[in-house]
């Protein structure tokens, strides 16, 4: 038992270890005794941990500081263009699902994240999955003997546990992505269209084998590469040879920070350069939602920013602080409208302002 | 943050609260963590713990050591924070019960609460020494764990050894300390 509460004190254990922990400990004052004595061992030995007091003191004070007179024009002027930064404080949001079998296909374990939750998961190898809302993994339940293959249909993020013997491999929509130890994102969703790569540490080749124009590519920590599945096979017959092999179709790009596509993992949702179109998307995934536009108009406006685990109607809400929307919530589907009042008041301050 | 900070009204005790802030800020912090095992969780408690301590910064009279009020203030609001339906609502079942259940046994009555050991400088000393103790490898990891607050799978890359390996010697590192610091923990 001594291995549990080791495991329960550094936070590695599972719910159902800890329920046996807690089993053990009402079994007897001696075990209840005995967990204490090695719980106030392990607090008697430590030690401050990586916490930022200055950026947290900057932080409190900003979020928490009375909006002046003047700065309240200047949050007018900056929401006319519809993009203003927002950085709010907030925790982390991870469920774990029960691994459970498929029911046709004997040895395969399916692991789900339904919209509205992420999941973290670690293979028998000690990879480490965080799986986004509305997504699926599938693995062999011969996991890690045979070789490590799993295969992905939604977003998930990989901490490869190294071992050269046996690579790891993602099958994502029709490509393969192998890894040693390594950490990226994939994102595959069937309604995208496509597979998005991002490599944050390590070395990972994306294999195309079986796309419609093969291609191989070898990725480079901080790339990101998106493919965009195409549904045309090549032209067949005596027009074949005159054409020119066509490029890989795929796009490759440096990006300095990966966090803006794997934040998700940690409860965070950074935006950059969005429109609202494009971030219902991710709202209806995060938040298990419809999201209905009343006027297509608010579909174009932009947003950036950081969410920190706002719930829906604090997301919506912070929306409504930098351009003129208006919305409703009702069983399980979000209205966005514009609202008429506050776009004409912003067009008053901006003329007043002139 | 739902507190409003009013800084106009104390403008004279500003000053002093973001020094005692900025003192105690991370230790208290790593002490709210051993409670909820989220890094984010446990500053949101302790910067919630601060406002509160803000908004009835005049009326405190503190006849205790600052510290040992601050730890004991975080300490109490690891309870009552997660009792929030807004915090609540964040987590899924299961693991609002694992969160739950590891605030209740890290809260569980000792000779001393987990607060007031942590001023017990004796205490503190005689651990120190015994993870210096600890053979080469066996420390690596414990501070790795204690220290980092790596998980065993970031621990097992870090070091090259397995994660079988890292669990093994975290165990052995713990009954180590316990032993040392036995007639302290009576």
């Amino acid at each position: 038992m001594d291995d549990l509460i080791v495991q329960f004190l550094s936070g590695n254990i599972t719910p159902e270890d800890q329920q046996e922990l807690e089993k053990w400990i009402d079994a007897s004052p001696g075990n209840r005794e005995y967990f204490i004595q090695l719980r106030d061992a392990w607090m008697a030995a430590a030690a401050t941990g990586p916490y930022n007091a200055e950026a947290a003191w900057e932080e409190m004070r900003q979020v928490n500081a009375p909006v002046s007179v003047k700065r309240w024009k200047q949050v007018l002027k900056m929401a006319a263009s519809y993009t203003l930064p927002f950085v709010l404080g907030g925790g982390v949001v991870f469920s774990w699902l029960t691994l459970k079998k498929g029911q046709g296909d004997q040895g395969v374990v399916t692991v789900t994240s339904p919209k509205g939750a992420t999941t973290k998961i670690e293979l028998s190898d000690g990879t480490e999955v965080w799986l986004n809302a509305g997504s699926k993994l599938e693995y062999a339940s011969s996991f890690n003997t045979a070789g490590r293959e799993v295969k992905l249909e939604g977003e998930a993020f990989f901490k490869v546990h190294t071992d050269s013997r046996k690579p790891f491999t993602v099958k994502a929509s029709d490509l393969r992505i192998l890894a040693l130890g390594t950490s990226f994102n994939v994102k595959a969703y069937p309604e995208d269209k496509g597979v998005v790569t991002t490599l944050v540490d390590g070395a990972v080749r994306i294999d195309g084998s079986s796309t419609a124009n093969p291609f191989k590519i070898m990725l480079k920590p901080h790339q990101h590469v998106v493919y965009k599945q195409t549904t045309e096979a090549p032209a067949a017959g005596k027009n074949t040879s005159s054409h020119a092999a066509a490029p890989a179709p795929v796009e490759t790009k440096e990006v300095s920070n990966t966090d803006i596509y794997t934040a998700w993992k940690d409860g965070n949702w950074i935006v950059t350069g969005q429109t609202l179109e494009e971030m219902a998307v991710t709202m209806e995934r995060r938040f298990n939602v419809n999201v209905d536009f009343k006027e297509d108009e608010l579909k174009n406006y932009r947003f950036s920013g950081t969410f920190r685990q706002e719930t829906l109607e604090q997301v919506l809400n912070i929306l409504k602080l930098t351009a003129p929307l208006d919305y409703s919530i009702e069983e399980g589907t979000v209205s966005i409208s514009v609202d008429k009042v506050l776009k004409e008041k912003y067009a008053n301050a901006l003329r007043n302002g002139k | 943050m739902e507190s409003s900070l009013h800084i106009n009204q104390h403008k004279q005790q500003l000053p002093a609260f973001e020094g005692l802030f900025k003192t105690y800020y991370a230790a208290l912090c790593t002490f709210a963590f051993d409670f909820v095992n989220r890094h984010e969780l446990a500053e949101e408690i302790v910067q919630d713990t601060f406002l509160k301590v803000w908004e009835r910064y005049d009326d405190l009279n503190i006849q205790i050591s600052v510290k040992a009020y601050l730890y004991r203030a975080v300490q109490n609001n690891c309870i009552n924070y997660v009792k929030q339906d807004r915090i609540r609502a964040r987590y899924g079942h299961e693991l609002l019960q694992q969160l739950e259940s590891r605030i209740n046994l890290m809260n569980m009555p000792a000779a001393l609460t987990p607060a007031e050991r942590l001023e017990s400088a004796e205490l503190e000393h005689m651990a120190e020494k015994a993870i210096r103790k600890l053979p080469p490898q066996c420390q690596d990891v414990f501070r790795l764990s204690r220290f980092e607050q790596l998980s065993y799978p970031e621990i097992s890359r870090q070091l090259g050894i397995s994660v079988n390996t890292v669990k093994t010697q975290m165990t052995r590192a713990l009954q180590r300390l316990r032993n040392e610091l036995l007639p302290l923990l009576k």
